[in-house]
């Protein structure tokens, strides 16, 4: 017998009371259909009970209990196997039954809130499954079998608190530490739930009122979210659904000594014992790839821009699109994009990412320029992935725990290593500790235990900051790591500055041109040359190659980019002969472009004296009187040229007035120009 | 050190080298696990797709072993998200098993995943399919094991059907050695390799082969892998083929290469109503329907007891065919196509109702191997005259503008032209419009075949043309599939419908049969230059250009120049 279940035998019901457990179990099953009429008919008080329960989760002295009912209810109840009696002559302790009771009960008022709660139980297929992996026998009524099984649980509560982790302990510990029940309150809400809490992203509440009203089905929904196990097949359950079931008092005690034994017994940990875990299935995909990836989502962006929300983040769908292109996490895009945002890769216009002219034009310039904000630019980024909390931690890191966790990292050659471990090792180092302490000497009066438990958040900030730079990998669930190629580098030979001018490197590779209007480009080829095959082409596949696929749609619309195809032809011109489709197919995308001319406006001048015609045509000698209409000149003049004609005018003297044809004639000029439009305006949009 | 022939991409394609020294090697380690999407001249495209991984754990192939072979091929590293996403897809495969309870032969669906259970114990789609519940298990009814399958794989889960298949009432023959000309007969290698692919790596009635598509181009044999299927499985067979050509053709065929007696071979048609060991039907006849809009043939699945059914141009199946094919899961299903492209995109539905596709080969590369003949493609543009072009411009709806380009009468002069540059081959004019082809048999004295014409009238054309008594032959659309002429050497496709990639193919697919001098084969497409004929005509070559087929754009005046008819055209640039 373990110790825990030896603190736990005085609760294991050895004794029973005049109602005990086992003559409860001992009665002959009753029918479902009695079973019900029994709930209901006793509804009302049991409703009672189970709101105070509800408040108080632990036990309820006898006495209490019966002030909220009568003696004979709770006999009643009890003979049900709703209430369970604990042993204690003295004082009997009243232990609610879990909570599905109270949704048996109250699952006909349909109300939403005790669904969600109820929810949270198990079916009575599952009970069975649950009873039969812990050896219990399986009478043929629920209540009796849910008793058995809380008795049970309770007994695995004490031997689950052994396999704590450290967190979880401490929690659990200074809960403990409370005196009254808003501590035992604060047991179940801070270790128990939150303990779920961490293994998901929100709870089973959070899921079933996310639902769209009236759609949607909340079951299949917490099933999925694993909140719910299957009734059936093989189980391979954790003890998680059972937070809901609550921890008498009697057993603080007990659970205390667990966890002084349980600190007791961790050995020291030491780097030679971190030992290495299996590869992670994700990784969080910013380490060895962080180069690679930026590259990528850097050629995407030629024709695929990311936008901002109104609220200053990087819009979803467009992540997402641009997600699915890459096969990347969202997330790890988001922080890609964030990260070539402030590296100058990527620049902010009209709300849109795009890559940067300045980094197109010359890449070297723009990093030596990122280079010279080191180390604010760097920081300014890390810190908008880790937010408010994370800039805290890290105004007061120290570098020599930084440099420990590398240095751990790295003695394990590259090899998959628990986090946990590794944060342990650093912390049970006592010199190291100690080099801390001094790093952080205004924390002198913190017990060793509370710096411990500082030192946490630290750690992990840490290790993503060395993830940033592609000092090392983590997995999405951040459970392991391992060093990166590029640790050694970033420690000893160079800065991460010179480790992202890796990017600005363009080496002129071949590309390959397919006769199925594909060309397959290398992406280490320069920003450039991947943004004219973007502009006249559109990626298909991205990878360590860039697959391109043109169309005579995405020719033009090259075409009306650059005002020619020269850029693309030179481009392709160095890597053979195109295959013959492409080139006729280019040909006739050529010949065809502008076979209509649309020019974008030309302005009309009309003078209200014929020698102002001439005037103008002093200034403006491209102004050309307009046919059939007197005083009428038309200038094809670009809107930019334009201005400068009007400033001369005035400078000689006249007072012209500009008016845009969307304007139409105000007024104010009606009265002196003529009521119809002009033929030039009356003509437009059937000009061809 | 050679680096690796295949780069992984991770949208799970793969590209492939063609001129790697392991191309062979790559090829045949990818085609285990992954589809071949297209085949141009230097970089040939696979991609890995749920269902291709499920073939692959079909075939015995384990996530470790298609994970190991892929980053033996590939030349870099592969990205840890990819592995995921591979192991989770093939990780599916054998969740769901169909199969039958010993004791009652009731069908039964069991799922290893607890999770999926419940999920498909609620999904009212896939609910609708079970009978009942028999413990853990579903119970499935005969009738819904197809449908079922359908629907499980369109939620992302195969079904591993272990349920087996009705082995037929049996029939057995063999193939000749040689055929009724006396000329040698065997299966080619790539022939082995499709029946080995169909039938599984172990032929029992509960293995998983069996049933599944097998892609090879026009003109390289796809009736000889259907009869090397049934002498292996040695039981009735029910053979659904496109018209009434095709089926006389299989007929034809069967009675050349095998020892089938005629009397075993019946013809389920409009016009008779046989039902032998090896039945031959059209897809028409057995989608005709009653005036109560019911399909009077279906009985024919049925009421007899086939071992095989075979769909001959798979790709044309039509959605009734298809929706009593879901029924017909309890018995083999091959499929044979040139051209697995429908245009409805209903591609993955005749995966998951036939079955996968077991086997396909690139084109060029038969080619290469001298199995299909070498073609040129050329694509012609002629202008249009003023007064056209003016009602061409003018015409406001679509369909009539694009006739009035592929009707353009200046088509006849290059028609001309083509036939005195090509006085020895045999030759098909190929069109879609009937005043088309009609005007143009008339100018040019030349027969036409069309949908109007009787079968007999056809049959007699056809056997002049292989028997060398008519050199030229007008056709409609009723030339697009299952028209076995392999004396044609050069057709010219005056019209056609709009971007139809597959009828391209299709039509390039009758001069594909191995010529018996140069083989090489002609395929001219005449189009109107500048308008909507010529667009879509680039979207119709899409399919060819990805299977490595290179078209030489010219000028009209290239082909109606003064200068000798025999002055070769230019060839497509080398590959």
């Amino acid at each position: 017998m373990s110790f825990l279940s030896a603190c736990l035998a005085p609760f294991a019901f050895k004794e029973t009371p005049q109602k005990s457990l086992s003559a409860l179990e001992a009665r002959p099953s009753l029918k479902p259909d009695q079973a019900m009429r029994c709930y209901q008919n006793l509804a009302p008080s049991l409703r009672k009970l189970f709101n105070y329960f509800l408040r108080r989760p632990l036990g309820v002295s006898w006495q209490e209990a019966g002030q909220r009912a009568e003696p004979h209810v709770l006999f009643r109840l009890a003979d049900l196997g709703l209430l369970v009696l604990l042993p204690d002559r003295q004082a009997p302790c009243l232990v609610a039954a879990p909570v599905e009771y109270c949704f048996l009960i109250t699952r006909l008022d349909r109300d939403l809130g005790t669904l969600v709660s109820a929810l949270t139980h198990y079916k009575e297929e599952t009970l069975s499954a649950m009873a039969k992996r812990r050896g219990l026998e399986l009478p043929g009524h629920r209540a009796w079998l849910a008793a058995a099984l809380y008795r049970a649980i309770v007994q695995g509560l004490g031997r689950e608190a052994g396999q704590l982790d450290d967190e979880e302990a401490e929690i659990l510990e200074d809960t403990l530490d409370e005196d009254g029940e808003a501590g035992l309150k604060d047991l179940e809400d801070e270790f128990l739930n939150s303990r779920i809490a961490r293994r998901r992203s929100a709870g089973p509440e959070d899921l079933i009122l996310g639902l769209e009203h009236g759609n949607g089905d909340p079951i299949a929904a917490l099933l999925d979210k694993g909140f719910l196990a299957a009734d059936s097949g093989p189980i391979n359950y954790s003890w998680q659904p059972d937070y809901d079931l609550f921890v008498p008092s009697e057993i603080k005690t007990p659970l205390k000594q667990a966890l002084k034994i349980r600190e007791r017994s961790q050995s020291s940990l030491t780097l030679a014992s971190l030992g290495t875990e299996p590869a992670p299935q994700k990784t969080s995909a910013y380490a060895e790839t962080l180069w690679f990836n930026l590259r990528r989502i850097i050629v995407t962006s030629y024709s695929r821009s990311l936008k901002m929300t109104k609220g200053g983040s990087l819009g979803l769908q467009p992540l997402r699109k641009m997600a699915a292109l890459l096969n990347i996490e969202v997330e790890a895009l988001n922080f890609y994009a964030l990260f070539l945002l402030h590296a100058q890769a990527l620049t902010m216009n009209k709300d849109e990412a795009v890559p940067n002219p300045g980094f197109l034009k010359s890449p070297q310039d723009a990093w030596k320029e990122a280079r010279k904000r080191w180390p604010g630019w760097v920081m300014k980024v890390y810190l908008l992935q880790e937010s408010n909390s994370a800039r805290r931690r890290f105004a007061s890191q120290p570098m020599v725990l930084r440099r420990a966790l590398l240095d751990a990292l790295m003695a394990k050659n590259g090899q998959w290593v628990s986090t946990k471990k590794l944060t342990d090792c650093i912390l049970n180092d006592k010199k190291l500790a100690q080099k801390i302490q001094n790093q952080i000497s205004y924390q002198w009066y913190m017990e060793p235990r509370q710096i411990r438990q500082w030192l946490k958040p630290i750690v992990e900030a840490n290790l993503d900051f060395l993830g940033f730079f592609g000092a090392l990998e983590r997995d999405s669930a951040k459970l392991v790591a391992r060093a990166g190629p590029f640790a050694r580098n970033l420690l000893e030979n160079s800065t991460p500055q010179e480790a992202l001018a890796l990017l600005s490197e363009a080496p002129s590779l071949r590309l390959i041109l397919q006769p199925n209007l594909e060309v397959i480009a290398p992406l280490e080829m320069g920003p450039k040359e991947h943004k004219i095959l973007n502009d006249f082409g559109r990626i298909v596949s991205l990878e360590r190659v860039v697959v391109y696929s043109f169309s005579a749609e995405s020719l033009y619309k090259g075409i009306a980019f650059f005002g020619s195809a020269e850029p693309l032809e030179a481009l392709l011109a160095g890597s053979g002969p195109l295959p013959h489709a492409f080139s006729a197919l280019l040909e006739e995308v050529k010949s065809r472009a502008g076979e209509i001319r649309i020019v974008p406006c030309f302005y009309v001048a009309q003078m209200r004296q014929a020698h102002l015609g001439k005037a103008l045509q002093a200034i403006a000698p491209q102004a050309k009187p307009l046919e059939g209409a007197a005083n009428v000149y038309v200038l094809e003049t670009p809107p930019i040229e334009m201005h400068s004609v009007i400033e001369r005018l005035k400078k000689k003297g006249y007072f012209p007035l500009v008016q845009s044809p969307k304007a139409g004639w105000d007024s104010h000029q009606s009265s002196r120009y003529p009521q119809a439009p002009h033929p030039i305006f009356a003509n437009q949009g059937r000009i061809f | 050190m050679t680096p690796s022939p295949c780069i992984v991409q991770s949208d799970l394609s793969v590209l492939l080298e063609v001129d790697h020294p392991d191309f062979e090697k790559a090829r045949e380690g990818l085609s285990r696990f992954a589809e071949l999407v297209k085949s141009p001249e230097r970089i040939h495209t696979y991609r890995i797709t749920p269902l291709s991984l499920w073939n692959a754990m079909a075939a015995g192939l384990s996530k470790e072993d298609i994970l190991a072979s892929l980053e033996a091929l590939s030349r870099y590293s592969l990205g840890s998200n990819l592995k995921t996403d591979i192991l989770e897809q093939a990780g599916r495969y054998g969740k769901l098993i169909l199969e039958r309870d010993p004791q009652d032969q009731a069908l039964v669906l069991r799922s290893s995943d607890p999770m999926l259970s419940l999920r498909l114990g609620k999904s009212e789609t896939i609910q609708s399919c079970f009978r009942g519940r028999r413990g853990d298990a579903f119970l499935v009814d005969d009738l819904e094991r197809g449908r079922l399958k359908h629907r499980l794989i369109k939620l992302g889960y195969p079904v591993r059907d272990l349920a087996g298949y009705t082995p037929g009432h049996p029939f057995s023959f063999t193939l000749r050695q040689q055929d009724r000309s006396g000329q040698a007969f065997g299966l080619r290698p790539y022939q082995s390799h499709s029946v080995e692919a169909f039938l599984g790596p172990a032929m029992s009635a509960k293995e998983e082969g069996g049933n599944g598509v097998v892609a090879l181009p026009c003109g390289a044999g796809k009736t000889v892998v259907g009869m090397a299927v049934m002498e292996r499985l040695a039981c009735h067979t029910l053979i659904l083929a496109a018209n009434i050509t095709a089926l006389r053709q299989w007929r034809k065929e069967l009675l050349d290469k095998t020892d089938i007696p005629a009397q075993s071979i019946g013809e389920y048609s409009g016009e008779k109503k046989e039902i032998k060991p090896v039945t031959l039907a059209t897809y028409q006849v057995v989608t005709y329907t009653s005036s109560d809009g019911s399909f009077i043939h279906f009985p024919l699945f049925n009421n007899e007891d086939w071992g095989l059914i075979i769909y001959d141009e798979v790709h044309m199946l039509p959605a009734p065919v298809f929706q009593f094919t879901a029924s017909l899961q309890s018995r083999r299903r091959l499929g044979l196509t040139g051209t697995l492209i429908r245009e409805d995109g209903k591609e993955d539905d005749v995966f998951s109702l036939i079955g996968p596709k077991r086997f396909d080969m690139p084109w060029k590369t038969l080619e290469a191997a001298g199995w299909v003949a070498q073609a040129q493609c050329f694509e012609i543009r002629i202008p249009m005259s003023d007064d056209l072009m003016l009602a061409y411009v003018t015409e406001p709806q679509d369909q009539k503008r694009f006739r009035i380009a592929a009707e353009n009468p200046a088509k006849m002069d290059v028609i001309e032209a083509l036939l005195q540059r090509h006085p020895e081959e045999k030759i098909l004019i190929i069109g879609q419009y009937l005043n088309q082809l009609k005007l143009v048999a008339q100018r040019l004295e030349i027969p036409i075949l069309t949908g109007s014409s009787s079968s007999s009238l056809r049959e007699e054309r056809y056997r002049e043309f292989r028997q060398g008594r008519l050199g030229r032959l007008v056709v409609s659309s009723i030339a697009n599939v299952a028209l076995d002429l392999p004396e044609a050497s050069c057709a010219i496709q005056i019209s056609g419908r709009f971007g139809s990639r597959q009828e391209e193919a299709q039509r390039l697919g009758r001069i594909l049969r191995p010529k018996k001098d140069s083989n090489i084969a002609y395929f001219y497409t005449i189009v109107s230059a500048a308008t909507e004929e010529q667009s879509y005509a680039r979207h119709r070559q899409l399919f060819l250009a990805e299977q490595g087929y290179q078209y030489t754009i010219l000028p009209a005046q290239a082909i109606l120049s003064p200068e000798p008819a025999s002055q070769p055209l230019p060839e497509p640039a080398a590959a």
